[in-house]
């Protein structure tokens, strides 16, 4: 199936994810420390990485092989860290022109 | 004369700015137009400190090193001021070079939420109206010229893999075949079949 998001829509998702993220930010900050200390303090990393495969089973098509790279708890944590990572760097005034920036050169 | 002070704060770190604004460029008094001095803290690690010349290649250093990183490219940022590398996925090795002579280099890890906070605090020092400086390339942040390198080495990495692998195989295959046939054995067949 193909995704046909316009133009305007994109930039509309790309203005919820930026100010959601400036909200999130001391969670998403924790959830990445908690990655980083994950011998003294792992249970916030877990209770994320559980949550985020519900929601993909939940919400997306889990017969993909994209999918299912999501699903795998132990390939995930390269794709959630990077996410993290592109969200706590674009809480910015000018996180919107950041993260369509990051998202363009994907 | 009175220096004034800026600080930008993001969770674990602050970045403090020193100067004095340039009043024939008719900048209010709060402002800061010439910077003395600078001051990044990080609870739990050293002090950063060091003049204006020093603060931009840093704060570039560290655009360049997080646009890197998060495009999964190889995320390695060596110059003469700053080197930073990553030593897994979540920690990072920052050496800090002093333009002193004997003075050893600082090392630094630090983890990725400590990267976005410095980054955060720099971006809140680029978007300050209080601080006029040159404003760091805060866009995507790799120089025109490194990014159309990294594009042509990846063009001409899918554009010479292909054939290379063509040909590649080929080669085994054909000389697989090669060690099956044996010509010597072919030509004692051919007499057998042919006697004269």
């Amino acid at each position: 199936m193909k995704n046909n998001i316009k133009i305007n829509e994109f930039n509309a998702l790309i203005k919820i994810t930026v100010e959601m993220s400036r909200y999130l930010y001391p969670y998403i900050r924790r959830i990445l420390q908690s990655k980083e200390e994950l011998d003294k303090d792992k249970v916030i990393w877990n209770d994320f990485n559980k949550r985020f495969v519900e929601l993909i089973k939940e919400r997306f098509n889990v017969d993909s092989m994209r999918v299912k790279k999501l699903l795998n708890q132990t390939e995930n944590d390269e794709i959630i860290i990077r996410s993290l990572l592109t969200l706590s760097l674009c809480i910015s005034n000018q996180g919107y022109q950041k993260m369509k920036a990051y998202l363009i050169d994907f | 004369m009175i220096q004034n002070k800026l600080s930008f704060h993001q969770s674990s770190v602050s970045l403090e700015i020193i100067g004095l604004p340039d009043y024939s460029n008719n900048d209010n008094k709060d402002q800061i137009s010439i910077i003395s001095e600078w001051k990044l803290t990080i609870i739990d690690k050293p002090l950063i400190e060091g003049k204006i010349d020093h603060l931009g290649p840093i704060m570039n250093a560290f655009y360049i090193y997080s646009s890197l990183l998060i495009k999964n490219e190889n995320p390695i940022y060596e110059s003469r001021l700053i080197d930073i590398k990553a030593d897994n996925l979540y920690i990072h090795n920052i050496v800090l070079k002093s333009s002193k002579e004997n003075v050893k280099p600082l090392i630094l890890k630090i983890g990725n939420s400590l990267l976005s906070d410095i980054i955060n605090c720099f971006d809140q020092l680029n978007e300050s109206s209080k601080v006029i400086t040159k404003k760091t390339g805060l866009s995507i942040n790799i120089p025109k010229k490194v990014r159309f390198g990294i594009n042509n080495k990846v063009k001409f990495f899918n554009f010479i893999m292909p054939p290379f692998i063509a040909i590649c195989s080929l080669i085994l295959l054909s000389s697989t075949f090669i060690y099956f046939y044996n010509p010597v054995e072919d030509k004692e067949r051919n007499e057998l079949i042919n006697p004269k």
